[in-house]
């Protein structure tokens, strides 16, 4: 697989305390990947570290396989758009206008302009004014900002902050189709996983500075697997079965079970059958994303 | 080049080549009202200009530079703009495009000035000889104090987002260099902001008695041009430093 961000003990301090503390991302080309944690967690700093902003105070920076340092930063950047925080757009100049300053300083044609303007589709608006722009504009205008010169790699940094419902709607799609429509791969953050479960394939959680899970959405969700709860008939009989493994509720014939593979769940099951011991109700409590989430990174209500 | 333009497209609605005009336009028509009237005013009038003009720059530059500078700087503190331009511009072009458009903006000043004293002197009917020597010297000093004030003010408004205090600092810079030049000269020389008199050539001797304003001229302070030109780097240099460790 290849990695068009690939950061090894990435680390940040500031007066001798770690904002982010030896993180190793992996982004692979052509996804769409989610950095996530909460507010404070690192998330910012990191992706400054990505685009130069904030010099690291230790690791190393692979950004489309070359390693970034001062001298070369700005012809990666050339290749690479991004939104850190928010849209930085003059007011009193046009949508056009302002595009026109990105694409001078990116050295791109300005008919690219056209282009980007089409996919955030603000055609329609180039000529008004930013200042009259709504903030889901403003953030469209800042992606088109991004996008201009067909950049391999976006870096999004909370691109749906302070969107209402319908333009985190319109955010969320218009992300969700950049590898396919501009053959980009997208490291999007946010602090909300539900955000971002609807638009990511790959996700990073980070908390207190640390990367706590890096992965495929997917293997995320096999932590989903909780615990399991059994009731019989006759728990007398069940209990010599279970033996230790099995926990009694406080529920009559109730035994919490722990997460265990299928095979081994139907083996237990079918030993309780033949026991005599009545199984009347099997449940295996599934955990959301958020709650995994928040259990990763300690959040959990208390 | 790039960024420059990109600077000159910033600066677009913003009025500041209005307001580069206004400055100089204003300095010439004070000057020129203050100028006095009749035939010493026509025997004199070019000296009076190259008097006068020095003055109400000290009284009007030191805020205007400040207006400049602070709108130039501004434009990005109140957008927050710095993160998206340090990602496709390095610092040093960044700080060079804004240098180079208040340097365009200045020299827009002294052209006018330059342009106006020499119409002046046409409209009026000056019979006085124009001197060519002292016609450039105003025109070197007005340009040497205005761009060494003008990184003043971007050092001050690099390093407080809030652009009030680069305007305070220039009103108390053109009341104190007015202030300055009542004062010994020694006293001047350490308020660099009013150092259009100092520079100046042009003396004015005035008799109480029979009301007449004779001017004089003095030699060409050329170790203050230079002392202007260490202040000018010096405060290139500190805006520098502060646009490099600014965080964004």
């Amino acid at each position: 697989m290849q990695f068009i961000v690939q950061t090894t003990a990435l680390t940040k301090r500031y007066a001798g305390r770690s904002v982010v503390n030896q993180v190793s991302l992996s982004v692979p080309e052509g996804s769409v990947y989610g950095f996530i944690g909460p507010n404070g967690a690192g998330k910012s700093t990191t992706m400054k570290m990505l685009l130069g902003l904030v010099k690291p105070s230790g690791g190393e920076i692979l950004l489309l396989g070359k390693r970034m340092e001062e001298k070369n930063r700005l012809e990666l950047l050339r290749q690479t758009g991004s939104l850190v925080e928010s849209p930085s757009c003059y007011g009193h100049l046009t949508g056009e206008e302002n595009l026109q300053i990105v694409a001078e300083l990116k050295n791109v044609p300005k008919k690219d302009i056209d282009r980007v303007l089409e996919i955030v589709e603000l055609t329609g608006c180039r000529k008004r004014k930013v200042k009259q722009y709504s903030l889901g504009m403003r953030q469209r205008l800042g992606i088109a900002q991004a996008l201009l010169g067909n950049p391999k790699l976006l870096i999004l940094d909370e691109p749906t902050n302070g969107l209402d419902p319908s333009g985190i709607q319109q955010m969320r799609s218009l992300i969700r189709e950049m590898p396919q429509r501009c053959g980009a791969t997208v490291l999007i953050s946010s602090h909300l996983l539900s955000e971002m479960e609807q638009m990511v394939d790959q996700v990073g959680i980070i908390n207190h500075g640390e990367l706590l899970f890096q992965g495929k959405l997917a293997a995320l969700r096999q932590h989903s697997q909780g615990d399991i709860s059994l009731r019989v008939l006759r728990p007398e009989k069940a209990l010599p079965i279970l033996g230790n493994l099995a926990k009694p509720d406080r529920e009559q014939g109730t035994f919490r079970l722990p997460a265990m593979r299928e095979e081994l769940l139907a083996e237990l099951v079918q030993r309780l059958a033949v026991g005599q011991a009545g199984v009347v109700e099997l449940n295996r409590h599934t955990r959301s994303l958020e709650e995994i989430f928040l259990s990763l990174t300690g959040e959990e209500a208390k | 080049m790039r960024t420059l333009y990109a600077e000159l497209k910033k600066s677009r609605r913003r009025h500041n080549t209005l307001v580069a005009v206004s400055i100089s336009l204003f300095v010439l028509l004070w000057a020129a009202r203050t100028g006095g009237s009749g035939p010493d005013k026509l025997s004199q009038g070019y000296s009076g200009l190259f008097y006068g003009v020095p003055v109400m720059n000290t009284v009007v530059m030191p805020l205007g530079t400040a207006v400049l500078a602070s709108r130039l700087w501004d434009l990005e503190s109140r957008e927050k703009s710095c993160r998206m331009l340090l990602t496709l511009q390095s610092r040093s072009a960044l700080f060079l495009g804004k240098a180079a458009l208040a340097l365009l903006q200045i020299l827009l000043i002294v052209v006018i000035e330059s342009a106006g004293v020499l119409a002046l002197g046409r409209l009026s009917g000056y019979t006085e000889a124009l001197d060519w020597g002292q016609f450039r010297w105003l025109a070197v000093n007005t340009f040497a104090v205005n761009t060494m004030l003008f990184f003043l003010w971007l050092l001050l408004s690099i390093r407080f987002d809030n652009q009030v205090p680069t305007l305070e600092a220039g009103m108390v810079g053109s009341l104190s260099g007015l202030f300055a030049a009542f004062m010994p000269p020694m006293v001047s020389y350490f308020m660099p902001w009013g150092y259009y008199i100092p520079l100046s050539t042009v003396r004015m001797d005035w008799n109480p008695d029979t009301r007449i304003i004779r001017f004089y001229t003095t030699p060409y302070p050329i170790w203050l041009l230079a002392l202007t030109a260490a202040f000018l780097l010096l405060f290139a240099a500190l805006a520098w430093e502060a646009l490099k460790r600014r965080e964004v």
